[in-house]
């Protein structure tokens, strides 16, 4: 049994149970007539299913090397931030904040190489998008 | 017959217009760079730049997006002649003689076989394509619900058989893709599932900030902060064209790739990816000269981009025909059609025939485009993979959200878009394939209600799924490939582990 399938064939099984609790609040319906909690219960009884089957068929023991965890949380950090911003100081700073964030802070490029990518990114998007393209992106503070 | 072609001189008037034709153009050059962009497939691809179509109509969007569609998956192909990059999955294979060319200084003519596979390939896969969707769309007429949810089941069957990893789990990632289809309103009761209050789930989960997260995020997050362009040899334009024996040698291929691409691509499955391998498979051993593939075999480029590209339209006909899609690219593509108001399966042609016909036609203007701008631009494509990657990946990550934001203006779909990225860097970290998660979600709310109401139809009897010829024929061929797919010894053989 491999130890990245248990992993996963555990979080796989808590999932599963998670939504069959969740589903005790819609009707199910009957097996001749199913009501809007039958399909996912009987889902979430597949994937459990499924889950423990993983668990305990035999699996390659392969290990994962997690070597690039710091470099992938860094860059979910600055997705977080965007979400978080976007809507209340608008398309450009954020895109430029978070441009700067990338490659002035992680991949320490030079301040004025880092500001003209950042800055030439944010407004040239803007242009080509919400300009050009007539896409609705969110505007800011001072209509930035 | 004669229908046929009248209907296409109608879907070339539609496509041939001046502002058609230049956003087909854009849309291959686009999907080029797209392609060539490591961790940007064409599935993430068209998902980021699907807000661009926004403001156009459905037809010309439709065909910008076909256009981004090819032009991704040729680039990929430039990136593993030019660097053994690969820029997108199919293309791994053409690495393999592709690069060994480049290096004895046939990199041009290597990359002129490939996209004169692509074009031959995909020029005879969209005639097959117009033979056989219209009959196609016709007989699936006649489906009722009991067909349609034994046909969708059968469909995540074969793209569990079809996998090159275990079938349990794939099954268990088009589980949770199922699951996660199911939140927001219940079609057929008005209640809603899952949305612990968030208004925005009301609709459900969208497929493009999945499909961002799954496919564009996560690859960005694996890929790490080492990843960076080699030499990058930029062909001149004598170099690209091939002698008379790489031309002969690459005939056969072509042919062969075509046609088993074509009926690979049919089936559900990640087909565009499967076809290039079993093509490479098969040019070695049907070769005089197997000795000569992995160093700079002309047909180990020709066959599988001829089959990678004959899969990439071979995966419309069900789409098309059936609304059903194949696989996680056209699932995306339908996502993209729908956005744009259009439903497609066997009324499209009937009640919208200048769409249809205009994006078959447009798929012949596609190739006709890639072959005639993309070789003499090459060098310019491949002066982008001179940036570096630490200014590209803040780009594509600056894309995504961009990209994800602007479907629907939801900050909802970037909350999701990060979510589903981290779920796609753990699952793959664990050897999980992710694309069966994005048809499971676009497929749930069809097969929930094809459920449904073939029991409503019933009165409950669960028989009506038997009763009835096809739905009882495909269900018995889903239920022969579970139990052939979980024999150890079959497994083996088919060379799939798991």
């Amino acid at each position: 049994m491999s130890r990245a399938n248990r992993v996963a064939g555990i979080g796989l099984l808590v999932f599963a149970a998670f939504v069959a609790f969740e589903t005790r609040k819609y009707p199910l319906g009957s097996v001749a007539s199913p009501g809007p909690g039958f399909w996912p219960l009987a889902l979430s009884v597949i994937l459990a299913g499924l889950a423990i089957a993983l668990m305990l068929g035999r699996g390659q023991s392969t290990r994962a090397q997690w070597g690039e965890i710091g470099h992938a949380i860094t860059i979910l950090a600055g997705v977080a931030f965007a979400a978080l911003a976007l809507e209340r100081i608008g398309y450009r700073v954020t895109i430029f904040v978070l441009m700067l964030f990338y490659l002035a802070l992680l991949e320490r490029l030079k301040l004025w190489l880092a500001l003209l990518v950042a800055l030439g990114f944010a407004e040239g998007t803007y242009f080509l998008f919400h300009d050009l393209l007539r896409v609705q992106l969110p505007t800011g503070p001072f209509g930035l | 017959m004669t229908d046929t072609f009248g209907n296409l001189l109608l879907g070339f008037s539609v496509a041939l217009t001046p502002s058609i034709l230049g956003y087909a153009v854009i849309g291959c050059i686009i999907g080029t760079l797209v392609g060539m962009l490591p961790g940007v497939g064409p599935l993430a691809g068209i998902s980021l730049l699907l807000p661009a179509t926004f403001g156009l109509n459905p037809t010309i969007a439709i065909i910008m997006l076909a256009g981004i569609y090819y032009g991704a998956m040729y680039g990929g192909s430039t990136t593993s002649i030019l660097l053994r990059v690969p820029g997108e999955a199919a293309s791994v294979v053409t690495c393999i003689d592709g690069y060994e060319m480049t290096k004895r200084g046939r990199g041009g003519a290597a990359l002129a076989i490939a996209a004169i596979s692509s074009f031959v390939a995909g020029t005879l896969s969209v005639v097959f394509l117009m033979l056989l969707a219209p009959p196609l769309a016709a007989f699936a007429l006649k489906f009722g619900p009991p067909e349609y949810f034994a046909l969708l089941l059968s469909g995540l069957v074969v793209l569990a058989y079809m996998s090159s990893g275990s079938v349990i789990k794939t099954l268990a990632m088009a589980a949770l893709g199922l699951l996660a289809g199911t939140i927001g309103i219940d079609g057929m009761t008005g209640f809603m599932r899952f949305q612990f209050g968030v208004r925005e789930l009301s609709d459900g989960i969208g497929i493009v900030p999945v499909a961002v997260g799954l496919f564009g995020l996560s690859e960005i997050m694996l890929v790490g902060r080492e990843a960076a362009a080699g030499s990058v040899q930029k062909p001149k334009l004598r170099e690209l064209i091939p002698s008379r024996a790489e031309m002969r040698d690459s005939a056969a291929p072509i042919g062969r790739g075509t046609l088993l691409g074509f009926l690979i691509g049919i089936v559900p499955g990640s087909a565009h990816i499967i076809s290039s391998f079993v093509s490479y498979g098969i040019e070695r051993r049907m070769s005089r000269h197997p000795e000569r593939f992995g160093k700079g075999a002309v047909e180990g480029v020709a066959g599988p981009e001829s089959a990678n590209n004959a899969a990439a339209i071979g995966a419309f006909v069900p789409l098309l025909a059936l609304g059903v899609p194949s696989g996680p690219i056209p699932a995306v593509m339908m996502a993209a059609l729908l956005v744009h108001g259009v439903a497609p399966g066997p009324l499209l042609i009937e009640q919208q025939p200048a769409l249809f016909w205009g994006f078959i036609a447009s798929m012949y203007v596609g190739n006709l485009v890639l072959l005639a701008l993309n070789l003499p631009l090459v060098g310019i494509f491949v002066n982008m993979l001179r940036v570096p990657y630490p200014i590209l990946y803040p780009c594509i990550v600056a894309f995504c959200v961009l990209g994800v934001y602007a479907v629907d203006q939801s900050i909802v779909d970037v909350w999701i878009m990060l979510a589903t990225g981290a779920i796609g860097y753990l699952l793959r970290k664990l050897d999980f394939e992710v694309a069966p998660i994005v048809l499971g979600l676009i497929l749930s709310p069809l097969i929930e209600m094809s459920f449904r109401q073939s029991l409503a139809m019933s009165s409950g009897k669960y028989g009506i799924f038997l009763d009835r010829p096809i739905a009882a024929a495909m269900l018995a061929l889903a239920a022969a490939l579970l139990v052939h797919s979980l024999w150890p010894r079959s497994r083996s053989r088919l060379g799939l582990t798991g």
